[in-house]
């Protein structure tokens, strides 16, 4: 989260709080604490130069392999295990009740994954790439869109009518992004994934279609763009659901000539594209660049691709 | 499971004293969970057979009889029923004061139709502790307990010590002394070499060939080499030990570790003999045993917690037959036609922060890296292939990798037109930053691999690419530490 997101947050809040009269205007909430300069960790908020919060931002990596756990026998034992998994070991307790670092955690985490299920696209990012826009059969938005996902597998008809106007048909690589359930993911990894797509395919010949982008999307939709636009391989690069606190996730679904009636069986899917602990954007666009050269070799994708190659052994 | 790739691996261990043969067999396969992009990894190590502990042909006492060992190796592989060309990979170690040089080149050579393709030779005491650790299961026990091993490796004529955390090679170095530097024939000394003579000196003590020492007198000079042992350990040194140090102590260790003795001493460490006269103590014609029991008194070693390894005589043959060899990351660019390629030194380039803002000058410091780089290997005289270890710990953004690959490429263009790029890197981007060079070069061969670190100084052997041509085997000699 940028910080001048964090502030425009904060802003709102305050302002919220001092409507209600629960907050003196001129706020008396300073830190004691602000010079410490933790690893870069430290949340240093200054809102009209009076609100300072002092606790550092619980959700870095640093901060989160600080054992809360008092007394381990073998400290550094313990830091180790704990960078090993993103289970929350180690916390140590406060009687019954979790300590209140790990609730804010908890609850920062949370806020994390429902930011980025909630928020939109970037439009900018969209425009850097060149992405249209198209909708889903969605029509109300987000709850709508959570509650009914066989909306969000079919292409409204505009969108269709857009799609055949503005785009290349039968390319031998589709490129389309969805926000699926995680904007933050889109935003972090096509800057990066893109351009790897694009100079791969084009170094080593494969025809590029025109890359656009779906609303409210959903992995079946690429039924819809293959019916319509027939490429060899569509590559749906869409954000996964948010884990607790890890909102960048970003899956490349990938098919061979999808049509209307194909399934999950059918795809394969690249997952866990992020920096920092999955794969990295630009080393997963080479490998689904090595991927989609795969699937046109052997004309198929999923499940019948791989019994296909299985018995070629 | 479909796909899986089996190959015969072989350890030599040619020591001072002994002389051992493994041979392991080791599945490739792909490990990751479905949807992950491709890992494949060595995921089984199997032992297929276990030579005896040979004494090591000897024409004196130092030097090693070239063609009876020779001889020896043959007909451990007659007795494994495995023919040389059937062997992919391994390491030979010839270890201690065997490992002068002349000596061992003959050795390399009688030995060389055994020896296959890709069976590298490891020698410097640095390499033999981290072998040793491997074998002794100090680096899996560091691994599977979150914790850091220090491995204690003595035999003969060298005490080797290697300290593993978490399963990674931290550290190593090495004394010259052991259980065979008094050799004794039923209670009568029968040799004693240079660092037997000092330790009998600094014990104040006159002993010489064909004296019957008492029990008393041979313990003080077993105790003298576990306080060395304790030095060796602790990362320590003083006017005494600084004598049998081959190489600079280790950094100190942090205090929750442990220990693990293996090579013949650790073994009587562990499975103690009784000793009650000079004589119990000659099973070997030496006085190892006798080491081993002043080890297991001494007060200084017991602040460790020892741990027992899973092997100990065995520790270093075991290792070179079974762990010298490692995987590439899975999605590499390896243009197999200039494979393999043996003993590549490695260049380090110290890559700049990469600034966001100011792309021109980071291209700038890379491009003077890469001359550093290529000062230090001194291309005018050194006509052969080196390999750029690129190290950098951030993630790179699109606009970041390809200012990398682009001076990658300019610098390629300016070597001459017989040697290929070879490029090693820590993280994840071989195949992104191979397919972005591989535009830029045409047909010239690169060989961009990853998820490996190397140093300034290592040497690396890269295999024929296994898998269709999906990883590349390596093997990497560290001798850096090495004097
Ligand atoms: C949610 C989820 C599911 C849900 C999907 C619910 C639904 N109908 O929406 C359920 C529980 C059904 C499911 C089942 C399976 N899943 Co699942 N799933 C996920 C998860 C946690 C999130 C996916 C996501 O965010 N999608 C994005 C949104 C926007 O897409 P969507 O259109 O809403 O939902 C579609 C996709 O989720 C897709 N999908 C889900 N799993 C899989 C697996 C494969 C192989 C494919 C092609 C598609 C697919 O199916 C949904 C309907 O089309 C991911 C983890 C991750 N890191 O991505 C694993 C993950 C994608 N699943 C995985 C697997 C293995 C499976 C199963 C094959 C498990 C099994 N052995 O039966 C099945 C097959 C599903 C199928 N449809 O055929 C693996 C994929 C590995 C691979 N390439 O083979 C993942 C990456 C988890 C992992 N790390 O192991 N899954």
């Amino acid at each position: 989260m940028s910080d001048d997101h964090i502030d425009e947050l904060i802003e709102a809040v305050l302002r919220q709080l001092k409507a209600e009269g629960l907050v003196a205007s001129s706020s008396n909430l300073r830190s004691q604490a602000d010079n410490s300069q933790t690893a870069g960790s430290h949340t240093h908020t200054n809102i009209s130069a009076d609100l300072v919060i002092d606790s550092d931002d619980p959700t870095t990596s640093m901060q989160r392999i600080i054992p809360g756990l008092e007394n381990a026998a073998d400290q550094d034992a313990l830091v180790m295990l704990m960078e090993t998994t993103t289970a929350r070991i180690g916390v140590g307790r406060a009687g019954y009740r979790p300590k209140t670092k790990t609730l804010q955690l908890f609850q920062s985490d949370f806020a994390i994954s429902q930011d980025a299920l909630y928020r939109e696209v970037d439009p900018v990012l969209l425009q850097k790439f060149d992405l249209f826009q198209v909708e889903t059969m969605i029509t109300e938005g987000k709850e709508q869109y959570l509650l009914r996902p066989d909306l969000g597998r079919k292409l409204s008809s505009e969108a269709m009518a857009l799609i055949k106007s503005r785009c290349v048909k039968r390319a031998n690589i589709q490129i389309c992004v969805g926000d699926g359930l995680s904007a933050t993911a889109i935003e972090v990894n096509i800057p990066k994934i893109m351009p790897v797509l694009i100079s791969g395919c084009q170094s080593v010949g494969l025809s590029l279609g025109t890359p656009f982008f779906i609303h409210h999307c959903r992995v079946g939709v690429m039924n819809d763009i293959g019916d319509i636009l027939e490429p060899d391989v569509v590559i749906l690069l869409i954000g996964e659901r948010p884990g607790l606190g890890r909102a960048e996730s970003m899956s490349a679904y990938m098919a061979f000539q999808p049509r209307s009636g194909d399934t999950d069986a059918d795809r394969e899917v690249i997952c866990n594209i992020f920096d920092n602990g999955g794969t990295n954007p630009l080393e997963a666009g080479a490998y689904a660049v090595q991927l989609a050269q795969t699937m046109m070799k052997n004309r198929g994708s999923g499940v019948k691709m791989r019994l296909s190659k299985d018995s070629e052994r | 499971m479909a796909g899986d790739r089996q190959i015969i691996s072989v350890g030599i261990d040619i020591g001072t004293t002994t002389t051992q043969v493994i041979f392991s067999r080791l599945s490739v396969m792909e490990i990751a969970r479905p949807g992950q992009i491709p890992r494949i990894d060595i995921a089984n190590r199997e032992i297929i057979y276990t030579s005896d502990i040979n004494f090591t042909p000897l024409i004196d006492d130092s030097t090693i009889d070239a063609a009876r060992t020779s001889a020896l190796l043959e007909s451990e592989f007659r007795q494994a029923g495995i023919q040389p060309q059937q062997v992919e990979t391994g390491a030979v170690i010839i270890t201690g004061e065997t490992a002068r040089k002349q000596n061992a080149d003959q050795v390399l050579n009688a030995i060389s139709q055994l020896a296959g393709e890709f069976v590298v030779t490891i020698a410097g005491p640095n390499l033999e502790g981290m072998i040793a650790g491997r074998g002794s299961g100090a680096a899996a026990y560091s691994r599977k307990h979150f914790t850091t091993v220090i491995n204690l490796d003595i035999g003969g004529g060298s005490a080797n010590c290697a300290v593993f955390r978490q399963g990674e090679y931290i550290a190593s170095s090495a004394m010259r002394f052991g259980g065979r530097v008094i050799e004794m024939d039923n209670g009568r000394i029968t040799q004693i070499n240079r660092v037997g003579q000092m330790l009998i000196e600094e014990c104040g003590l006159r002993l010489y060939p064909g004296d019957k020492p008492d029990l008393n007198q041979l313990k003080a000079i077993t105790d003298r080499m576990a306080e060395l042992t304790n030095h060796l350990a602790a990362g320590s040194t003083n006017f005494h030990a600084e004598k049998y140090y081959q190489t600079p102590p280790i950094q100190p260790v942090s205090k929750n570790h442990c220990l693990m003795l293996s090579g013949g001493i650790g073994y009587y460490f562990y499975d103690p003999l009784n000793i009650r006269n000079v004589v119990d103590i000659n099973l070997h014609g030496d006085i190892g045993p006798l080491l081993a029991e002043s080890l297991r008194m001494n007060v200084g070693l017991m602040d460790h917690q020892i741990i027992r390894p899973s092997e100990t005589q065995r520790a270093t043959v075991l290792g070179a037959s079974s762990q010298t060899v490692t995987l590439s990351g899975s999605t590499i660019w390896a243009d197999s036609s200039i494979l393999p390629l043996k003993n590549i030194p490695i260049v380090r380039v110290e890559l700049p922060e990469f600034s966001a803002d100011n792309p021109q000058e980071t291209g700038g410091q890379i491009q003077r890296e890469l001359k550093l780089a290529a000062q230090r290997w001194d291309l005018q005289s050194n006509l052969v292939n080196f390999a750029l270890s690129l190290d950098f710990d951030q993630a790179l953004d699109y606009d970041q990798m390809v200012l990398l690959s682009t001076k990658m490429a300019e610098f390629m263009q300016n070597l001459p037109a017989t040697l290929p790029l070879i490029v090693v890197t820590r993280r994840d981007y071989a195949r992104v930053i191979g397919q972005t060079i591989k535009n830029l070069v045409g047909s010239r061969p690169i060989l961009i691999i990853d998820q490996v670190g190397l140093s300034e100084g290592d040497y690396i052997d890269i295999g024929i690419p296994l898998m269709d041509g999906r990883v590349v085997p390596l093997v990497v000699k560290t001798l850096v530490f090495s004097h």
